[in-house]
């Protein structure tokens, strides 16, 4: 399918499409750029966000930001603060629908709106939480003192487990983003992706030399791993519950290469069926 | 000189004493100098037993090929344990006397050095081609190898696929046919059924060549068993006398049999050598045509089931060699074929069963060195040869029970002594190639595959 990426105010006369139809990626075209552009050509529509975790529109009636709505599941944000989380958003298919109207305003419109979204811009700029915020925050895997205040302690209590998203759709939007800037900055949280790589069934298969705490697959699974995960990733060998460090090594499909020391460790011997999984 | 004189005068060289002398010597470099052996004794042989027996229970699962590493092993060991270990080895005692045995074992110790290298380069040097399938062997590994040495390979692979007609298709069907023939089998018959199993078998390719190993073998091992345990028992009580004579005649069988038995270190130390080498084909460069085939992460891994190979022909030469010493049948003299004869007599199924077990023998050794053979002529002629060289095999098949072409098969045994020469020179000049891959194999790295 041709795509039209942030091309605005050309007739849309292809693919069935109403005139006006938009469509893009906001890496591409960013958001507060986006409905900046929309609010000077005096649209009127939806424009509609959605990423994996997250969906957010905003509707304009003839040029002005008339309600903006942001849900994950039940959980959901309405108004400026949906404003405020949607101008952070790096990443994420876009698509604006013309001459849709709102159910409902929950914005006036008029200067406000793009203050609004120029503020929450400059302060996005300034914080570098990961661009993909299906990823989960967990607490480091390694020990470290840090000092926090009560407000980023108690946020820290309530977000382990949890995704970016879901720790940002709630009120005060930047001020919960600045708290993660500061605790993932700190080393006091992890930002990982939710790994769903199914379990892999492999052999044991003996690599002779020195060192331990290596496993080995075969770099055709390592690679489709990799390109799963996006992100540095350890194996877990299940039942054992040992977490090792995993390398690709070529020639060796349905094997895992122990070295002799954790073969010893893990009462392991050549031939065992061992089921595996990545883990970041 | 004639061609028949010219072939019986380079056979004499090439089956010569100082031939296995060399054989040993080059055997020794590698176990002593490339693979070290000795370096670390009692983990080289708990890594050989992981890598191989250790193994068995995977022998299913490859590393993504065309055959698993064990299926390589069975096809070369398929060809390795033939005739040679039960006439053959009767023939070594018969010569050499008790003494025989303990040189063959020296042999067969050096020997593990010469296999596990041929293995290793084997599978280091093959070519893969577009459609997933490999070949390998010395022919590769002299040609990939050694550059400037060329000719070697091209030596190599014509000795190997001619004598592959002769020693590995004509004598073995002729074995067949004879063991076959007082069971009233006709040899015509027997023929027709050996070109078309042979047929068959190699039509299919290695696939179809190692799925036959993987059962004539196992099928091979039983037979000795049901053939050489009776014997055991009956023969039990003398098997300690028998080992004690096997080292006492070693270094001195005149005094420790007697100066009247006529044997003499030499001829104890030439038969033992020459069924020690070329009874497990060590060095002839024959069954890493087989081992090039298996799909592993290493070549060093499957240089261990050269030494399993060794192993296992190791212990069929020895059974054989005790129970025909602890018989006490090998004083009376006489042929190998009136000794074997003999040494039945006292089993309690007779002369079928050995007749069975040198028929099954033969058969397996058959369609490995037509395995063998194809791939020789495959790298001289190309793949187009392959069905041809299939058809004539199968040919010569249906003619060995008939018997005749004694001068072929006089000519065909001295190439493939002939073959060793090259392989040994390989041997020798690409030692240090598999002293690296031992040491990185032993150091955890991966294999880079040479360009």
């Amino acid at each position: 399918m041709v795509k039209r990426e942030g091309m605005l105010g050309e007739p849309s006369d292809y693919l069935g499409q109403p005139q006006g139809y938009l469509e893009g990626n906001l890496a591409e075209f960013p958001f507060v750029a986006l409905v900046g552009a929309l609010m000077s050509t005096g649209r009127t529509g939806r424009l509609l966000v959605r990423t994996p975790y997250l969906e957010g529109e905003v509707f304009l009636r003839g040029g002005q930001v008339v309600h903006a709505r942001v849900w994950s599941g039940e959980k959901g944000l309405e108004g400026e603060e949906a404003l405020d989380l949607l101008s952070g958003l790096k990443r994420a298919p876009y698509r604006f629908e013309p001459e849709v109207l709102p159910p409902h305003t929950t914005l006036l419109g008029g200067l406000a709106v793009p203050a609004r979204l120029s503020e929450a811009q400059a302060l996005w700029q300034g914080l570098s939480l990961p661009s993909d915020w299906g990823y989960v925050l967990r607490l480091p895997t390694k020990g470290g003192q840090v000092e926090l205040g009560p407000e980023a302690l108690r946020v820290l209590a309530q977000v382990e487990g949890k995704r970016i998203t879901e720790v940002l759709l709630a009120p005060g939007v930047l001020r919960l983003a600045r708290i993660l800037h500061t605790l993932l900055g700190m080393g006091a949280l992890e930002a990982v992706p939710l790994v769903e790589v199914p379990p892999a069934s492999l052999l044991v298969l003996p690599i002779y030399g020195p060192g331990s705490g290596v496993a080995y697959v075969d770099e055709a699974l390592y690679a489709e791993w990799a390109r799963a995960i996006r992100h540095a990733f350890r194996l877990r060998l299940k039942r054992l519950e040992a977490l090792m460090e995993v390398r690709p090594r070529p020639n060796i499909p349905g094997r895992l290469g122990l070295l002799e020391e954790d073969l010893k460790r893990l009462r392991l011997r050549r031939g065992d069926k061992v089921e595996v999984v990545p883990e970041v | 000189m004639d061609i028949l004189t010219l072939n019986e005068y380079l056979n004499r060289i090439v089956y010569g004493f100082p031939m296995k002398l060399f054989f040993l010597l080059v055997g020794a470099y590698l176990v002593i100098f490339q693979i070290r052996w000795f370096s670390a004794p009692l983990r080289m042989l708990r890594v050989s037993f992981s890598e191989t027996l250790g193994a068995i229970r995977e022998r299913t699962y490859g590393f993504g090929g065309q055959i698993t590493p064990f299926q390589a092993a069975m096809v070369a060991l398929s060809a390795t344990v033939g005739t040679g270990h039960l006439l053959g080895m009767l023939a070594a005692v018969l010569l050499g006397g008790p003494g025989a045995v303990f040189w063959m074992w020296l042999g067969y110790f050096f020997g593990t050095g010469t296999k596990f290298a041929e293995a290793t380069l084997a599978v280091h040097f093959r070519r893969r081609f577009a459609d997933g399938s490999v070949s390998g062997g010395p022919m590769y590994y002299l040609y990939r190898g050694l550059p400037r040495l060329r000719f070697l390979a091209y030596f190599f692979a014509f000795f190997a696929a001619v004598a592959a007609f002769g020693i590995g298709n004509l004598s073995q069907a002729g074995a067949v046919g004879g063991a076959l023939a007082p069971l009233g089998a006709p040899p015509a018959l027997v023929g027709l059924f050996l070109a078309l199993l042979v047929g068959v078998v190699l039509g299919g390719g290695i696939v179809r060549v190692a799925r036959f190993a993987q059962v004539v073998v196992p099928l091979k091992l039983l037979l000795f068993l049901v053939a050489v345990v009776p014997l055991l028992v009956l023969y039990g009580a003398q098997i300690p006398e028998a080992l004690a004579l096997v080292f006492r005649a070693a270094f001195s069988p005149e005094a420790a049999l007697g100066g009247a038995a006529g044997y003499s270190l030499f001829a104890a130390l030439n038969a033992g050598l020459g069924r020690g080498i070329f009874a497990n084909e060590a060095g002839l460069g024959s069954a890493p045509i087989a081992h090039a085939q298996a799909q592993v992460d290493h070549p060093v891994r499957q240089g261990f089931w050269g030494v399993t190979e060794m192993f296992v022909s190791f212990l069929v030469t020895s059974l054989t060699a005790l129970t025909f010493l602890a018989s006490g049948l090998w004083r009376e003299g006489g042929s190998a074929a009136e000794a074997a004869s003999a040494l039945f007599q006292a089993h309690p199924l007779g002369g079928p069963i050995l007749a069975v077990t040198v028929a099954v023998f033969a058969l397996g050794t058959m369609v490995s060195w037509g395995f063998y053979g194809e791939e020789a002529a495959a790298f001289l002629f190309g793949e187009g040869i392959r069905w041809p060289y299939r058809l004539t095999f199968a040919v010569l098949a249906f003619v060995g029970p008939l018997g005749g072409l004694e001068a072929f098969l006089a000519i065909s045994d001295t190439l493939n002594g002939l073959m060793a020469i090259p392989n040994i020179l390989g041997l020798i000049l690409l030692g240090p190639v598999v002293g690296r891959l031992v040491y990185g194999f032993f150091r955890g790295e991966p294999w880079i595959p040479p360009r």
